[in-house]
């Protein structure tokens, strides 16, 4: 491009006014008209009601989190004389960064088109068409208006490629869509951002009109390498919305002691109480791994909070979830950076990398072992309540951590591959060793999950891929740990 | 920290019970809800009191909070 026509561009590109990704909440007083959309039957009580997290790790999360679904969809069970298969119970799923994309995609498609994210995504070169994007006159004459950041190269890469414009109303409508919680960090807090009809109420914004690579980009917003999302708090002149009940009661003036009872509700029904209220006028998103690369706050909010609309503790009180599942998966690398073997002072990128970095891997952390305590609660909880002769609460509970430091260290071709997978890049592309490496340990570890195999055993599950089912028995042959789990709630 | 709540309403059959607006259980069983303060209802009509609200801390399965509804 000649370079007057070149500065004209971005002239005009200055000149216009900033536009936003998400628009105001209309002629409605909440998202809720999303979860009507699909008509989602209830599901059966005693069949598995499977909540999952996905972690953050670039396109590695993606292909392990598409991996373990894969599985789950080749796993089938019979269930009043049909045959099942586990992926149809997956209700919940809470996904940061590059578990996002897998989150989304399953959510929009289901698992009947699962297979064409590894064509349209996982086997492309992402990585070097999203430079190639970058570096284009097109692209640098955009990036100097107030209209488009680096985040969009990003966001529209994932709506062109993968998503074909595909809107958050699109994924609603699809029957049997699970809730997807795609989690991003707001700056301004640190805390969880979650793409929710009910977060969106908080902005008064129309969550289904937006976008969904929109979500997952924000979600997956790498810190310096990629600038925020920001989206307008459009609360301003909002009079028609739904009320929050929940924030209203937490924040009632007579309600003097939930600041000592449950700070981190008071801290979040203050947050909601100020988008609400307008005081943060937007909201600027970076990665969701900065505040839990599990996607573990979302997942836990799923199930015993009272803000989403999937009625989880009211299921789980009344005995409507029977057979409770949660599996975490978890991409986290491990690379080898060598700095403990170099006695130098590490460069400004060592430490760059390392600020941003070990933040995420602390939280990660963090959330995996907040995830597994509450559960571990929980079991007490229900184990209490069957002590005293009721026959609420589930009959069974499987935690499971699909996370490569659960390979056998011993067996050496595991310990291989836990070295490899451990060590690929995090990037939006992986090389074909690389997408069959984490093929091979999403298998592995999945198959040699003492729960996997308790759940597998209770259900008399088998998968429809040869080779999946001989691996399953050779597995149970050499590794049979379905004792060490303990799912039983009995008391 | 996870808290215990029963709801008691002598009529039948039992009612769902809302906390803060949010169906949590059914009256007259063990309900599982997360330390906090919560406005207690039930579903439709004829009760009293129309809103109980309580503080759920330091419950215990053999110690829950009870809230009567007649």
């Amino acid at each position: 491009m000649p370079r007057l026509e070149l500065l004209f561009v971005v002239l005009v590109l200055g000149a216009c006014a900033r536009e936003f990704p998400n628009q105001a909440l209309t002629g409605r007083p909440s998202n809720d008209y999303l979860y009507q959309l699909a008509q989602t039957p209830e599901p059966d009580p005693n069949r598995p009601y499977i909540v999952m997290t996905f972690s953050g790790g670039g396109a590695r999360a993606s292909a392990l989190t598409y991996d373990v679904l894969e599985l789950l969809k080749h796993a089938k069970y019979n269930w009043k004389g049909e045959t099942h298969s586990l992926v149809e119970d997956v209700r919940v799923i809470s996904s940061v960064s590059g578990g996002s994309v897998t989150a989304a995609w399953f959510g929009l498609k289901g698992p009947d088109h699962l297979e064409e994210l590894n064509a349209d995504f996982l086997t492309q070169p992402n990585m070097g068409e999203m430079i190639a994007t970058g570096l284009s006159p097109v692209t640098l004459a955009r990036l100097a208006g107030p209209n488009y950041a680096r985040i969009d190269i990003l966001r529209e890469y994932l709506d062109e490629k993968l998503f074909k414009q595909a809107t958050y109303r699109d994924m609603y409508s699809r029957p049997g869509v699970p809730l997807v919680i795609l989690n991003a960090t707001d700056m301004s807090t640190g805390d969880v951002f979650d793409f929710t009809p009910e977060r969106f109420d908080d902005i008064c914004s129309d969550l289904g009109a937006l976008p969904l690579a929109t979500g997952v980009a924000s979600s997956a917003a790498f810190p310096v390498a990629l600038t925020p999302m920001t989206l307008k708090n459009w609360s301003e002149g909002c009079t028609q919305r739904k009320p929050d009940k929940n924030t209203d009661v937490i924040l009632r003036k007579d309600n003097t002691q939930i600041r000592f009872v449950n700070p981190s509700d008071f801290m979040q029904a203050q947050r909601v109480q100020r988008m609400r209220s307008n005081e943060e006028e937007y909201v600027h998103l970076l990665d969701g791994g900065l505040a839990d690369n599990i996607g573990a706050t979302s997942a836990l909010t799923s199930l015993f909070g009272l803000r989403y609309s999937n009625d989880a503790v009211f299921k789980l009180n009344t005995g409507k979830i029977k057979n409770l599942v949660v599996i975490a998966v978890n991409a986290r690398s491990d690379a080898d950076t060598g700095l403990d073997t170099r006695s130098s002072t590490p460069g400004i990128f060592s430490v760059i990398g390392t600020v941003i970095d070990a933040p995420i891997d602390s939280a990660s952390r963090g959330s995996m072992t907040r995830l597994s305590d509450r559960l571990g609660e929980f079991r007490t909880f229900v184990q209490d309540l069957k002590a005293g002769g009721s026959n609420d609460g589930p009959d069974f509970l499987y935690g499971m951590q699909i996370d490569f430091d659960q390979f056998d260290i011993t067996d050496q071709d595991q310990l291989k591959l836990r070295h490899s997978v451990k060590n690929i890049a995090t990037s939006w592309s992986i090389d074909a060793t690389g997408l069959t490496e984490l093929n091979q340990a999403a298998e592995t570890l999945l198959l040699q999950h003492a729960c996997f195999q308790a759940l597998a055993k209770q259900l008399n599950v088998t998968f429809d891929i040869p080779a999946v089912e001989s691996h399953r028995q050779a597995v149970l042959a050499r590794h049979n740990f379905s004792g060490f789990c303990e799912s039983s709630t009995q008391p | 920290m996870f808290q215990f709540l029963i709801a008691k309403f002598d009529q039948t059959p039992d009612r769902t019970v809302f906390a803060n607006g949010t169906p949590v259980g059914v009256t007259n069983h063990m309900m599982l809800l997360s330390a906090g303060v919560f406005d207690i209802t039930l579903d439709g009509s004829g009760y009293t009191p129309t809103t109980q609200s309580i503080t759920l801390a330091n419950t215990t399965a053999h110690r829950p909070a009870i809230v009567v509804f007649t």
